[in-house]
């Protein structure tokens, strides 16, 4: 447990303190700020126009969709070298020779990026949420709302994108990894199915568009897709957690692999 | 004997994913236009290929191109300038992805497939050639800037990414500085504006490669 909680607290502290996370999501930060406080055509907010009691978790839903466009993309580059950098740094080698079983040091590793991924933009949509309270904008519900929101829509998408982060890149050069997964962000999440074949609509798509349009009341679907049951949102929810932990198991299996190697 | 040598020391210490993976990109867009038939689908994805794909393959290798190298100590250490180490890594780069889009365009020429709504043959070639030189320049200049190879692919994922997804509010909005002018919209009036505003931010950014390549003790 010790040596799970150190590695966890050791990734999250090395991971926060990467100029390269802040610099990025700073930059998304502002970009998203000014959409949301900008009058048309820039942004979206309309003079006096407040957001209401019965308005707040269809909002939140789309607030924190309209996040997942481009905010799982840093996490997923930025994740991208978390555990190939151990073994660069010849850590990984070190740890071989300590009683730290590998999935504790797998489990511990995931929960860190993960964590320290989801931290900074939990903080800044907490801070968007109170903000249009305070002024006004929004009713005060926004502030369960948007927690609510972020725990349905966002943790699901960070937790398979940094899942295969972690994993993918041990067995393909990184910069591969990055431009693959890039690519398949936009096609697997924004390709209208009928334009070309994708993983758009299906259960195995990551944007969080099923869990928006059936627990917050979303009638708007991204590039026409179809309006979603709960099952469906609930079965989304379970293959984006099974494939995650489809990844963590053979990045475990791959990495016990190597060690017999060594 | 001493260019022959050369030769032989750049293609040993070359990275070699930065070719097996564009060509396996190419060769994965040639079985998917070999696949579909209707001429309106073959044509939207060999534009998809040179307009979208070859930029961002380019744009993420760059990233890597300059400071992912195991010998970059080394490689500081001899008389070799910073615009000589630009040239190469990212000249060989943008090689690389311009022999991938001629290759293709032969093939889809083979094929039949007409790529004259996107222009003449030198317009065509600066639909992939401008948003490619861009994203490297981009990628190069990120990775420098934070002296770390994921800033830079961040970079340039994050701005083609934003680019495809709000192009229709670039188009009204910021034509000047949309990527991908040349390959939506090849007959709009203002796309001689934005290849120019392309070419010299692309320029801009590689001279501040340059610079920041300058001072070595920031990536050591």
């Amino acid at each position: 447990m010790s040596a799970f909680s150190g590695i966890l607290r050791h990734e999250i502290g090395m991971s926060l303190r990467r100029k390269g996370l802040w610099i990025a999501y700073g930059l998304l930060f502002v970009f998203h700020t000014v959409l949301l406080f900008s009058p048309p055509p820039i942004g979206e907010m309309i003079k006096g126009e407040v957001i209401a009691k019965g308005e707040v978790w269809q909002v939140a839903g789309r607030f924190l969709l309209a996040c997942n466009v481009f905010f799982p993309i840093v996490a997923g580059i930025l994740s991208a070298d978390r555990v190939r950098r151990d073994f660069r740094l010849g850590v990984r080698e070190l740890q071989d020779s300590t009683p730290l079983s590998r999935p504790v040091y797998v489990l511990a590793k995931y929960l860190g990026a993960l964590a320290s991924s989801l931290l900074p933009l939990f903080l800044w949509v907490m801070g968007i949420a109170a903000f249009m309270a305070i002024i006004g904008r929004a009713h005060g519900s926004m502030l369960y709302a948007v927690p609510m929101a972020f725990l349905a829509i966002t943790v699901p998408a960070f937790a398979f994108v940094v899942a295969f982060s972690l994993a993918c890149p041990m067995v393909m050069p990184l910069s591969i990894y990055q431009i693959l997964f890039t690519g398949y962000w936009f096609w697997a999440n924004f390709i209208p199915p009928k334009l070309f074949p994708t993983l758009n609509g299906t259960l195995l798509t990551p944007s969080g568009i099923f869990a928006q349009q059936v627990f917050f009341g979303g009638h708007l679907s991204l590039n026409g897709a179809v309006r979603h049951t709960p099952a469906d949102a609930v079965a989304n929810l379970a293959v984006l957690v099974t494939c995650s932990a489809a990844a963590l198991f053979l990045l475990d299996r791959y990495l016990g692999h190597l060690a017999r190697r060594a | 004997m001493k260019l022959k040598s050369s030769l032989k020391y750049s293609w040993l210490t070359y990275r070699r994913d930065s070719l097996w993976f564009p060509l396996a990109f190419l060769a994965l867009f040639v079985v998917i236009v070999l696949i579909m038939r209707h001429p309106a689908v073959r044509f939207s994805i060999a534009r998809a290929y040179l307009g979208f794909i070859v930029p961002l393959i380019g744009g993420i290798l760059a990233a890597y191109a300059v400071l992912d190298d195991p010998a970059l100590e080394l490689r500081f250490s001899t008389p070799v300038r910073a615009e000589q180490t630009l040239l190469a890594r990212v000249g060989l780069i943008l090689a690389v992805q311009a022999a991938c889009a001629f290759v293709f365009q032969l093939f889809v020429g083979a094929l039949g497939i007409d790529l004259s709504p996107l222009g003449g043959l030198l317009r065509v070639q600066l639909v992939w050639f401008l948003p490619t030189l861009s994203l490297a320049a981009l990628g190069t200049a990120g990775a420098l800037a934070g002296a770390q190879t994921t800033m830079g692919a961040f970079l340039a994922g994050a701005v083609w990414l934003v680019q495809l997804m709000m192009n229709s509010w670039l188009r009204l909005n910021a034509r000047s500085a949309f990527l991908f002018l040349g390959v939506l919209a090849p007959r709009d009036p203002g796309l001689a504006l934005n290849q120019f505003v392309l070419f010299g931010g692309s320029m801009a950014l590689l001279l501040v490669s340059w610079a920041l390549l300058r001072r070595q003790e920031r990536y050591l």
